[in-house]
């Protein structure tokens, strides 16, 4: 049973990074819908909505300007924005708590190189939510006969991977009493699955979790295999060639792997050039897939060998 | 005796009133010279170094030369308001009440605008208006020398003779 209190003070927190006369709005939402709220969206020329299972609604008011998006960047920043420079540039912030932001607008390019933003023109804070006991129904399935094998996580975004692929390392990591723990390295680029505020994970992430956060997924891998002798590599979202590559080399030295990736099932995932070597070299022995069925979260276990 | 007493405390406190113009000149000049190295800090450390700025501001609340400390003292402060109000509100909050920095209006001007641009994204953009307000500071501090050099001996010299005309008068 999820906590109620939890899931809305997870909504009421985020409202801080909000600006003022948004907060002001965002805050008179009925309890219910902030139970579930997903996302805060802020557009410039459109008034602020709040995403929920259902969709998105609107929060009224005045339009949305390009300083309210800057204040968002402000606050999350502490007035620092240029030290969040190389995430802004990859277009997200992390915030506190672990509430990713996720931004849009004008790029300006050099030699045909992303540089940077010159101006943002929307963004997105993601009401993240740890679900402690979400893995309890597949984490059986994933333990067959007592020993965790490679695990891929699909689902399209916002379905839940993050908050499944959170609950998966904090039961690798914690063990029970049939089952000894694991020793789980964490490659928390963006910084949402641990949240780290300085040294401190705000996430369950188990005891025998060890964290990199803020360092690119790739060299995460590498740098982890090397230096913390993990038995499980854990990591969100699978995206670049390099990512890819570090995944291999992981598996090549017999670590187990736990990873995300967008797409809504296997076959969407065998289409792409990106994924199909995985497939095809049997990196992953387990498939989670997320699905929504009326707002409900369904997870359905795929095994490799049945493919 | 009285008299020679009450004569000897008029001149002195007039003359306490010309050193106090003095000291103020002289403070003016201080300030202003360290809000520039200050500024000369800052830049280093937002350009260089990405230091957040709660870290920049409590630095240099720490070690900034004299009364300028107290700027980022004040703003430092102002911080925990960030989210109700915008760096910038707070910024311009710590130059204007920051009075030990006896600054004139349009050197207060000067400094406020810094906080348009200071905690952007753009770090040149931030090199460049932190530079530009240091020049326009240096053409101050030039303008506050020169009123030291000359105004120094005249607040001296109108404490002390002020004194004595007054005493003159009364006798």
């Amino acid at each position: 049973m999820v906590d109620e209190e939890y899931q809305v003070s997870r909504y009421d927190e985020a409202l801080s990074l909000l600006p003022y006369n948004i907060r002001e709005r965002a805050r008179k939402v009925v309890r219910g819908d902030r139970r579930v709220a997903e996302e805060f969206r802020l557009r410039v020329g459109w008034p602020p909505t709040v995403l929920l299972p259902d969709g998105e609604i609107s929060l009224g008011g005045n339009a949305v300007t390009k300083e309210d998006i800057n204040a968002v960047v402000e606050i999350t920043t502490g007035a620092s924005a240029y030290s969040s420079a190389i995430q802004i540039r990859n277009g997200y912030l992390t915030a506190r708590g672990g509430y990713r932001i996720g931004l849009a607008g004008s790029v300006f390019t050099d030699d045909g190189k992303m540089k940077g933003f010159g101006n943002f023109s929307s963004l997105s804070i993601r009401i993240s939510r740890e679900i402690i006991g979400s893995a309890d129904v597949v984490i059986g399935e994933l333990l067959n006969g007592g020993e965790f094998k490679s695990t891929l996580i699909i689902a399209p975004p916002g379905a839940g991977k993050t908050t499944l692929l959170r609950d998966i390392v904090r039961q690798l990591s914690e063990g029970s009493v049939d089952r000894q723990g694991l020793r789980v390295s964490l490659a928390d680029e963006r910084g949402e699955v641990a949240a780290i505020t300085d040294g401190m994970p705000q996430m369950k992430v188990g005891r025998r979790t060890d964290i990199l956060d803020a360092c690119p997924k790739a060299q995460a891998v590498m740098i982890m295999l090397r230096s913390m002798n993990p038995q499980v590599i854990a990591l969100d979202e699978i995206t670049a060639p390099e990512d890819i590559r570090s995944i291999e080399s992981a598996r090549n030295c017999g670590v187990e792997l736990l990873a995300t990736a967008h797409a809504t099932g296997i076959e969407d995932l065998a289409r792409r050039p990106l994924y199909r070597g995985l497939l095809q070299d049997k990196i992953f022995s387990n498939f989670v897939i997320i699905r929504r069925n009326r707002g409900r979260r369904e997870y359905v276990v795929t095994k490799e060998d049945v493919l | 005796m009285i008299r020679i007493l009450g004569a000897v405390l008029m001149i002195l406190s007039t003359a306490a009133m010309g050193y106090g113009g003095v000291r103020r000149l002289r403070e003016r000049v201080r300030n202003l010279e360290g809000i520039i190295a200050s500024l000369d800090v800052m830049e280093s450390e937002i350009c260089s170094h990405l230091t957040p700025m709660r870290e920049v501001l409590e630095m240099l609340s720490r070690n900034a030369p004299g009364q300028s400390r107290r700027l980022f003292e004040n703003v430092a402060d102002g911080m925990c308001t960030l989210g109700r109000c915008s760096f910038y509100s707070i910024w311009r909050e710590g130059v204007e009440t920051t009075k030990e920095l006896l600054l004139k209006p349009e050197e207060a001007e000067t400094l406020v605008e810094l906080g348009l641009c200071l905690g952007r994204y753009d770090v040149r953009e931030q090199a460049e208006m932190i530079s530009r307000v240091r020049r326009r500071l240096e053409i101050f501090l030039k303008r506050a020398e020169e009123e030291r050099e000359r105004d120094t001996k005249m607040h001296a010299f109108f404490g002390i003779s002020a004194g004595i005309f007054a005493v003159i008068i009364l006798i």
